[in-house]
């Protein structure tokens, strides 16, 4: 296999074929930079390539493998991480102006920490949305991040880098974050797998936050075994991060054959059968017939679950961001600059009603968990909307779009539910689109087992690029 | 909703909020923010009184820092 067939395939098929001396991890690297240097002008997905760093870190898997040593599971297999992530050498902009007049980072998130330590080899960093309030992957300041799919869409967001450059073929596997949709709606958008794990699951220690009760990092990936494989690297506890609750590592790569015919699989109803376009629903229904699932559930209360993470969010984002707002806002993307702003103004009352109904809620859906296994939910109300768009039509009404793109992923994040994003299903222009395959919390295994049937079914799948 | 539970701000209402949030947190907010800012007081009003409209317990304690 050709190392641009490679390129186009996933780490998995990257990994092996270093560890079988077919190909080195140097001329993966190369080779993947080159790519970069090619491709990322149309889809502006990077904003910093660590060509240096990828280069000497791959020289040191090829090194490894020479003695006779283990380079561990992501053998020379490149990846990037969305700019809100610390690089060490380079200032963290979490998608601002105001963020590259930070110093360089003196290490690297932890994330990064673990995947190196893997054997993963960072080429960069990816554009998104500033500061992460954003569902569109546009930036006032870098430019849009754009799809793979159709140059002139957006990426989805915030994690618009992170989309762009796995469905593009950039690198196999890329980090993002996802507080109310952020992973979910790019690898939608783009035609990508996306895992939001459990809350508190994954460490975020290095990765500014945006809205910490909701924020989680996570993995796009071109198959589900990347998926398992980079949550697999980057599980463990860390005291960096106070929200960082898992005390054990519980790999599972090895488990994603599993029988799920014992699993209780349904597919949401109410909030999350209302107000999508064409083709949204068809992509879950299509979903839940290859799975031979007819059964439905109700989300009790989901709409309003989606107004209290609204209220949330943009509480604690104006809070996290107060200083800057006092001292720069005018340095700020003007598309969150007057939400940062309005958020800080808005009265406790809201905010904590708004974490008193999400108890509520959680133990509701938790009861509903007792009954269920998997759930199937679209992922986003329309596929990738034109760059610039700025209204939607939901219900035969015409509302803003940036705050309704994440209809259907908020109310899961909102109480921190593990969910895999799969790709395979197109809208009725060509657009890809996603679906939602939601566990109860760290049930992670068995929304991945279920998005690898699919995978294997051939109904989850990276869709092809336009020639 | 009942008539208890808060409305949706109208527009006159936000700037009121704004102009005394802005002087309690010290943060002064730009002329050329102050109608999107305005906007989006707005719209947090609303989905706030879609929340707050929701009969809560005593027991229902908030979730600050969630474990899931």
């Amino acid at each position: 296999m050709s190392i641009e067939a490679l390129l186009d395939g996933d780490g998995a098929v990257i990994a092996a074929a270093i560890r079988s001396r077919t190909v080195t991890a140097t001329a993966v690297a190369e080779a993947t930079l080159a790519r970069i240097a090619a491709r990322n002008p149309a889809l502006n997905a990077f904003t910093d390539v660590t060509a240096d760093r990828a280069l000497a870190a791959a020289r040191g898997v090829d090194a490894t493998i020479a003695v006779g040593g283990d380079p561990g599971p992501l053998a020379g297999v490149p990846y990037a991480v969305k700019n809100l992530f610390d690089v060490t050498g380079l200032p963290t902009r979490a998608g601002s102006r105001i963020g590259r007049d930070n110093p360089p980072a003196t290490e690297d998130a932890t994330a990064i920490t673990r995947l190196d330590a893997a054997g993963a080899v960072l080429v960069g960093a990816l554009n998104m949305g500033e500061y992460a309030y954003d569902f569109t992957g546009e930036n006032a300041h870098d430019g849009p991040s754009r799809n793979p799919h159709d140059v002139s869409r957006m990426a989805g967001g915030s994690s618009g880098g992170s989309g762009s450059a796995v469905g593009g073929r950039l690198v196999p596997f890329a980090l993002g974050s996802d507080t109310n949709g952020s992973i979910r709606v790019p690898a939608a958008f783009c035609g990508t797998f996306g895992l939001k794990p459990t809350y508190g699951r994954l460490s975020r220690a290095g990765a500014m936050l945006f809205a910490g009760s909701f924020d989680h990092v996570g993995p796009l990936a071109r198959s589900v075994a990347d998926l398992a494989a980079v949550y697999d690297a980057m599980q463990g506890p860390d005291a960096a991060d106070p929200v960082c609750a898992a005390s054990v590592v519980d790999p599972l790569s090895h488990r994603l054959g599993g029988d799920v015919s014992g699993l209780r699989i349904a597919v949401a109803a109410g909030h999350f059968r209302e107000n999508a376009a064409p083709g949204v629903l068809e992509a879950a229904d299509g979903a839940a017939a290859a799975l031979g699932v007819t059964r439905e559930v109700a989300i009790p209360e989901a709409a309003r679950a989606r107004a209290a993470a609204f209220v949330i969010t943009t509480i604690e984002g104006a809070q996290l961001h107060l200083p800057r707002l006092r001292a720069r806002a005018m340095d700020f993307d003007p598309a969150t600059r007057d939400r940062f702003l309005a958020g800080a103004m808005l009265p406790a009352g809201w905010y904590l009603a708004a974490q008193r109904f999400r108890a509520w809620y959680r133990t509701q859906v938790l009861a509903l968990f007792e009954t269920v296994d998997v759930i199937l939910a679209p992922a986003t109300p329309l596929p990738a909307p034109p760059i610039g768009g700025q209204t939607m039509t939901l219900g035969g009404a015409t509302v803003p779009l940036r705050p309704n793109i994440g209809l259907y992923t908020q109310p899961l994040s909102f109480i921190g539910l593990p969910v895999v994003c799969v790709p395979g299903a197109r809208g009725p222009d060509g657009l890809p689109l996603g679906v939602q395959v939601i566990a109860a919390p760290w049930a992670e295994e068995k929304a991945l087992m279920v998005a690898a049937v699919l995978e294997r079914s051939g109904l989850a799948h990276c869709p092809g690029l336009p020639a | 909703m009942t008539e208890t539970t808060p409305k949706p701000l109208t527009e006159k209402e936000a700037e009121a909020l704004l102009d005394a949030a802005s002087r309690a947190l010290a943060l002064p907010v730009p002329e050329k923010c102050r109608a999107g800012t305005v906007t989006n007081i707005v719209a947090a009003s609303t989905a706030a009184a879609f929340v707050m409209g929701f009969p809560l317990g005593d027991t229902d304690e908030p979730a600050p820092v969630f474990r899931a």
